[in-house]
């Protein structure tokens, strides 16, 4: 009876101790499982932040290529017939019976002033004229034409002549205040457009503000795809973004460039 | 026939009829599984038939327990396919050393412990490779809800004790001692009751994830 009771206790005994290791390795398991899904999860967001950097990147590579073809293909072409029309615009108006034809003289005007537009445009549109001009010098030409086209009034400040930055980013900084002028005149046309470049010490500032209309932030923060490039195109080159706007109050976008990031 | 053993019929024909319900729904290794338990059902009844009609339901347990090996290692061989072949050439070695054992050491009118003992740690070690790919292949969704997780968890327990009881249960056959034997028997009843209970779960779980999956 004894060795019956004593077998019972060592098969208790024996059994607690083998519920008790495979528990523990249940448990250790399930933690170094957690830990690896966790790992797994920071992986993936790594991978998918870097595929949409590299993502933004390409759009913005495949955007400036299409700007630069456009802006060939006008200068090249449109420019070039603009030019003939210009050049036989003034041969009628040297041969003409009446020379003092205002109406011709005023297409010899409109078309002067349509090739001086284009070249702007073009110059404003080819990627690698922006960076031999200079991003401020750039944005002068930017303000100039649209003063010139009469849709809103640009001003441009500054506290430095030229900003010294990498074509890359001059590029990006001038496409951001293009998008800004373009969504200005697109929702408040007639209004003011105030740009500013602050060079700080430590880093680049950059304001694009206007009086028009404005919106509630939160309501399309998410949506407006030209909000949404900006952001992003401020992102790629690590920039800071900021916009405020109120209804009635207007609209802000500050992009902050730093110092190791000009 | 006894309670114990009608709640037991009971669980797997449950079991069984949730799986067939799901089949469709189900993957490959958890359709083996349906069906395993399927053949555990229904040797489950031949044994009560062989029992009251020869007085011995050994036969059924020799041919059951090869059929039992073929279905467990077929699911795990599904979800480690570098395993696989290893697992197909080990049912032809299990198939010999049933025959063997049957032949020179547990006639077909005696228990198969041996084959139960031999089969066990092959299950063990399925068990063990398949936590092991979980997490060099880890799921998006949380570990409670992987239906692998609960499986292997499951049979690491079953066939750990199992081994531990049958060892033990043969030594106290020897030496007479009827009270640990019951206690033993009670156990490895309780831990049948648990495996099906989380068998039922795993293809629950199995059918959900596939019908998620269908819906994305």
């Amino acid at each position: 009876m004894n060795n019956n009771i004593s077998e019972i206790y060592v098969f208790i005994i024996a059994g607690i101790l083998l519920f008790g290791i495979l528990a523990g390795f249940i448990v250790s398991f399930v933690i170094t499982y957690y830990k690896k899904q966790q790992q797994n999860a920071r992986e993936k967001h790594i991978l998918q932040t870097q595929f949409n950097e590299d993502l933004l990147k390409s759009t913005i590579e495949i955007q400036e290529k299409a700007f630069d073809d456009i802006s060939r293909e006008l200068h090249d072409n449109i420019g070039q017939q603009l030019s003939a029309v210009s050049i036989y615009l003034n041969l009628l108006l040297r041969d003409a019976a009446h020379p003092q034809d205002t109406r011709l003289q005023s297409c010899a005007d409109i078309i002067g002033s349509s090739l001086q537009d284009l070249r702007q445009l073009t110059q404003t549109l080819l990627g690698e004229k922006i960076t031999t001009t200079g991003l401020v010098q750039s944005l002068k030409l930017q303000v100039e034409r649209i003063n010139r086209l009469g849709i809103c009034t640009a001003n441009l400040q500054t506290n430095v002549p030229t900003v010294r930055l990498n074509p890359r980013k001059s590029i990006i900084l001038f496409r951001i205040v293009q998008e800004a002028i373009s969504n200005a005149s697109k929702h408040c046309p007639g209004c003011t457009i105030d740009i500013g470049i602050d060079q700080r010490p430590r880093s680049l500032q950059i304001t694009i503000s206007d009086n028009g209309p404005g919106f509630q932030t939160a309501a399309t923060q998410a949506g407006g795809i030209g909000l949404i490039n900006m952001r992003s195109r401020a992102k790629t080159i690590g920039a800071e973004y900021r916009l405020s706007s109120m209804p009635d109050k207007g609209t802000s976008i500050e992009i902050v460039v730093p110092e190791e990031e000009t | 026939m006894t309670t114990r053993f009608l709640i037991y019929l009971t669980l797997l024909l449950l079991v069984c009829l949730l799986g067939l319900f799901q089949y469709k729904r189900l993957s490959r290794p958890y359709r083996l599984l349906t069906l395993f338990v399927l053949v555990t059902f229904l040797s489950e009844l031949a044994t009560r038939y062989f029992a009251r009609v020869y007085v011995n339901s050994g036969p059924v347990y020799h041919l059951y327990l090869p059929v039992q090996y073929f279905f467990i290692t077929a699911f795990y061989g599904n979800l480690l396919p570098r395993w696989k072949t290893a697992l197909s050439w080990s049912w032809v070695v299990f198939v010999l050393l049933v025959l063997v054992n049957a032949m020179l050491y547990q006639s077909p009118l005696h228990f198969a412990s041996n084959i139960i003992l031999l089969s066990c740690p092959v299950y063990i070690l399925c068990a063990l490779l398949s936590f092991r790919n979980m997490l060099s292949l880890t799921d998006e969704r949380p570990l409670l809800r992987q239906e692998l997780f609960w499986y292997n968890t499951s049979t690491l327990f079953l066939y750990i004790f199992t081994f531990f009881c049958w060892s033990f249960y043969n030594i106290l056959l020897k030496s007479g001692n009827t009270v640990s034997v019951a206690t033993l028997t009670t156990v490895m009843y309780v831990l049948g009751l648990q495996y099906y209970i989380v068998t039922g779960i795993v293809i629950y779980l199995d059918a959900r994830h596939s019908k998620k999956k269908d819906e994305q």
